[in-house]
């Protein structure tokens, strides 16, 4: 019988194989461990819990946001925001506190070349120009999921400890879907597990024994981090899903749903949005600290082409949506509440002429965006007289 | 193209596919059609470098063989060797020439900068020069028929296992390999197989995951602590003996499943215990080939020991020049003909060591020989890696200020254990196939064969983003 066994070769393979498999799984953790470590946190794992905001990045986490397009080190400072560290503010310094999602925190991007950089630098060349002696420095304090509730929270749980001299809120078209006062964020190990809006379960993970199993292994094994990252850092469940949706381009898809087709609550989210902005601006005008919206325009809403590509794979003709619409809507609200609205998008068109400024896949905009959006944000800092060239609050009573 | 690459992987499938389907003739002109395209695949205009080279070498080995006249031959094997080197000089040595010429000339106040060519090196240039000047070498000292087939020489000049960076192949190995039909035996392929495992096991999982720690270390020697220095030392001795040694096992691998048999490159070499045997062990094909168609030729140890150490520092300089077009190439090639000059000097007879001895103290006596002659070839390989001369004597300086020693790496000493097991086990049981015949070793070659197959995946996974081209093929 062991003879017969023995002929048939592949039986002994397979044979083998499962006996050789706890020997092989140690094997390959010894193996990562040893020659592949994952030495920084993993993309899923450098989030913590915040009383005020809900959630922000972990204190001195660093990890690699890896995208099919990008590459790059985020590195946390000590106060869990993708910013330098900051000491207590100087005499003649000005600062400027940025909120915002991920185009905020400039997803994907250097932070030498992310918004509050590129912000921070503009605004210090043309005040270098003006000779106004004061060293400007620009705050990143978004992160990526946050909404106008989150806006509001980081700005009272930041303003005390950096005393800004102006806020700018960063505002993407997706910012009506909006969190509130409910919104609960379930974290563990640095993970959102589950977001809570309204009483309702938005996002939810695995059952319990996987999602314990899922732990242990992200805590204990460098192999799991290893092939977790592969599948997060390569967009393997994005790709697979571009592979399998025959309509889909190779494009992004994440933002175009929250405005085609616009949806008929869109006005009234705004409006609950915008109370958040409201309740921001209050409390920074208690602190005599001027705001200004910046609303961030996705691609398509300054590419025609792009436009014109969405709407025909959605079977809808152009003239179903206002495009400008949310643009439109914050416009009203800012000369409403006296906050300036500096829109970017007449720069941010011009570079895209050239080269796009967004990521393909990804949809986010990209440095030389960034560039040409900072350079218009800071001319019109400059022309409506808000401090440091102006009166503090000077750009809120011209308005 | 690289062997670590996908357009490889679909590449060798499709002659895999097509190769077995076909006869005798029409397998070689398929496999010189596959080779040329793997070559310019990189870049399609260097493939007439390649062509010249073989249509000079098989008319002149074919008049070389023929002629009776000595003069008639001398002057032919000239022409082949100005065409080759001239080739290898112009695309290899022209910029460093210039350069070179350039700090001479500022050196005496006089202005360097006059307009020069900028020019590309074809990949492997310098094996395939080397091989097929060989050939033509051999016919004139009548050792080799040359063949009247040209598709058959040319498949010699450009096979594509071995073209970019070796073994550089010998006539009279590879060409009757060549001229005769061969089949693809199940045993074979399935020893090219595991061949080819290794070969990848050893660049990707373990060379490549070296690659970042050589590269941080010997980017800023200045800002290292001695232990650090020492662990790029380690780090890049294992990553180009897993580079090179990989590549070699992989070409092996691959000719196999063809039906060729080429010749090995490496014997455990950091198991050496002395320089004269590293070199008996290192880059075999090369350092046979400046031993039989350099040293020998400049006099070898035949006219006594001056000549003998002349002709190993000669030997040794122009081996190390052929690795790359730099100073720092130059002093380690010299490094290495000061040891084996000294090692000559001090050999007294030519008494052969015994590996593997059976007293205790013989053991004591070959670990401190393997391990001072590691370290000493280890230590000669930072002006191979460092990117200038400067930066050499900055990693040096850095190594004696003996600080923080306690920063040796556990990744790089746990590669090293795995390369000393792989090779110890191949020298302890006198077997150069006991991971790759499946007739040897059964079970523990299997689980071993295991083990590596997903230490490929994962390290692969690991490095999908940063493919490292093998570390020879710029030479």
């Amino acid at each position: 019988m062991l003879k017969t066994f023995y002929k048939y070769n592949w039986l002994r393979i397979i044979l083998l194989t499962t006996l050789l498999l706890p020997s092989l799984l140690l094997w390959e953790e010894l193996f990562t461990r040893m020659l592949l470590p994952q030495n920084v946190d993993s993309r899923m794992n450098i989030l913590k819990s915040d009383p005020v905001i809900g959630f922000t990045y972990k204190p001195n986490a660093k990890t690699y946001e890896k995208g099919r397009e990008y590459n790059v080190l985020y590195k946390i400072n000590s106060l869990g925001l993708r910013d330098r560290e900051y000491g207590p503010k100087q005499p003649g310094t000005f600062r400027v506190l940025l909120v915002g999602d991920s185009f905020s925190v400039s997803h994907g991007i250097e932070i030498e070349k992310s918004l509050s950089r590129q912000l921070e630098n503009s605004l210090q060349r043309l005040g270098d120009l003006d000779n106004t002696p004061k060293k400007i420095e620009v705050i990143n304090a978004a992160n990526g999921g946050y909404s106008p509730y989150n806006y509001w929270k980081s700005y009272q749980r930041w303003a005390p400890v950096f005393n800004p001299d102006a806020v700018i809120i960063g505002l993407s078209p997706d910012d009506y879907d909006c969190g509130n006062e409910d919104s609960k964020y379930s974290i563990e190990n640095g993970e959102i597990l589950a977001v809570y809006k309204d009483g309702k379960m938005l996002q939810t993970g695995e059952n319990g024994m996987v999602r314990k199993i899922r732990k242990w292994l992200s805590w204990n094994s460098e192999f799991y981090i290893l092939l977790r990252n592969f599948f997060y850092y390569n967009d393997i469940a994005g790709r697979i899903n571009l592979w399998k949706n025959a309509k889909a381009n190779e494009r992004n898809i994440q933002f175009e749903q929250f405005l085609i087709p616009q949806p008929e609550s869109m006005e009234a989210s705004w409006k609950k949005a915008f109370s958040y902005l409201v309740k921001l601006k209050k409390e920074a005008d208690e602190d005599r600290v001027p705001v200004v919206i910046v609303p961030i325009p996705l691609k398509f809403e300054i590419d025609q082409l792009e436009f014109q590509r969405i709407m025909a794979n959605s079977n809808l003709a152009l003239d179903e949506i206002d495009i400008d619409k949310p643009l439109k809507m914050i416009e009203a609200f800012g000369k409403k509440e006296n906050m300036p609205v500096f829109d970017p998008r007449a720069a941010i068109k011009e570079c895209n002429e050239e080269t796009s400024c967004y990521f393909v896949y990804d949809g986010h905009w990209i440095a030389e965006g960034i560039r040409g959006a900072t350079d218009a944000i800071a001319k019109k800092w400059r022309k409506e007289g808000i401090a440091p060239w102006g009166d503090p609050l000077s750009g809120v009573q011209n308005n | 193209m690289l062997f670590n690459s996908l357009v490889f992987v679909g590449f060798i499938t499709v002659v895999f596919l097509i190769y077995p389907r076909l006869r005798f003739r029409q397998q070689n002109l398929f496999l010189l059609f596959a080779s040329y395209f793997f070559y310019g695949y990189w870049d399609w205009r260097f493939t007439s470098l390649l062509l010249i080279s073989t249509v000079v070498d098989f008319f002149v080995g074919r008049n070389v063989y023929l002629s009776s006249d000595h003069k008639k031959r001398k002057l032919l094997l000239i022409i082949s060797i100005a065409t080759n080197l001239g080739i290898l000089g112009f695309f290899k040595y022209f910029n460093f020439f210039v350069d070179s010429a350039g700090i001479f000339l500022a050196t005496f106040g006089l202005d360097p900068h006059a307009p020069v060519l900028r020019i590309i090196l074809p990949v492997g240039i310098s094996f395939y020069t080397f091989q097929t000047m060989s050939y033509t070498i051999d016919i004139y000292r009548r050792k080799l028929k040359p063949t009247n087939n040209f598709i058959d020489f040319a498949l010699f000049v450009s096979f594509f296992p071995q073209l970019v960076a070796g073994p550089i192949e010998r006539a009279k190995n590879l060409l009757p390999q060549i001229s005769t039909p061969r089949k693809m035996h199940r045993d074979n392929v399935l020893t090219g197989l595991n061949l080819v495992l290794l070969g990848f096991f050893k660049k990707v999982a373990i060379s490549d995951s070296l690659s970042p720690i050589v590269e941080s270390i010997f980017s800023s020697p200045a800002e290292m602590s001695s232990g650090q220095l020492l662990t790029g030392i380690y780090a890049f001795s294992l990553q180009i003996y897993g580079d090179f040694s990989g590549y070699t096992d992989i070409a092996r691998g691959i000719a196999l499943i063809l039906g060729f048999r080429i010749m090995e490159n490496f014997n455990a070499p950091y198991l050496s215990r002395n320089i004269t045997e590293f070199w008996r062990r290192w880059h075999i094909s090369l350092s046979t080939w400046l031993r039989d168609y350099l040293y020998i030729p400049l006099g070898g140890n035949r006219r006594g020991k001056l000549f003998t150490y002349r002709n190993l520092m000669i030997t040794m300089f122009l081996g190390g020049l052929w690795h790359g077009a730099a100073w720092t190439f130059v002093i380690w090639g010299v490094l290495h003909g000061a040891y084996l000059s000294v090692h000559r000097m001090l050999l007294k007879g030519n008494k052969p060591d015994l590996l593997w001895p059976n007293s205790i103290g013989g053991w004591i006596v070959d670990f401190i020989k393997i391990f001072l002659t590691f370290h000493l070839v280890a230590l000669t390989w930072v002006f191979f890696r460092a990117p200038d001369f400067h930066n050499a004597l900055l990693y040096f300086k850095g190594l004696t200020y003996f600080n923080q020693l306690s920063d040796l790496s556990i990744p790089v000493l746990f590669a090293g254990v795995i390369m000393l097991t792989l090779d110890g086990v191949q020298t302890w049981s006198c077997s150069h196939t006991w991971l790759t015949d499946r007739r040897e070793f059964g079970i523990v070659r299997y689980t071993v064969a295991q083990l590596m197959f997903f230490s490929v995946i994962t390290a692969a996974i690991a490095h999908i983003k940063t493919v490292t081209p093998f570390i020879y093929f710029q030479f």
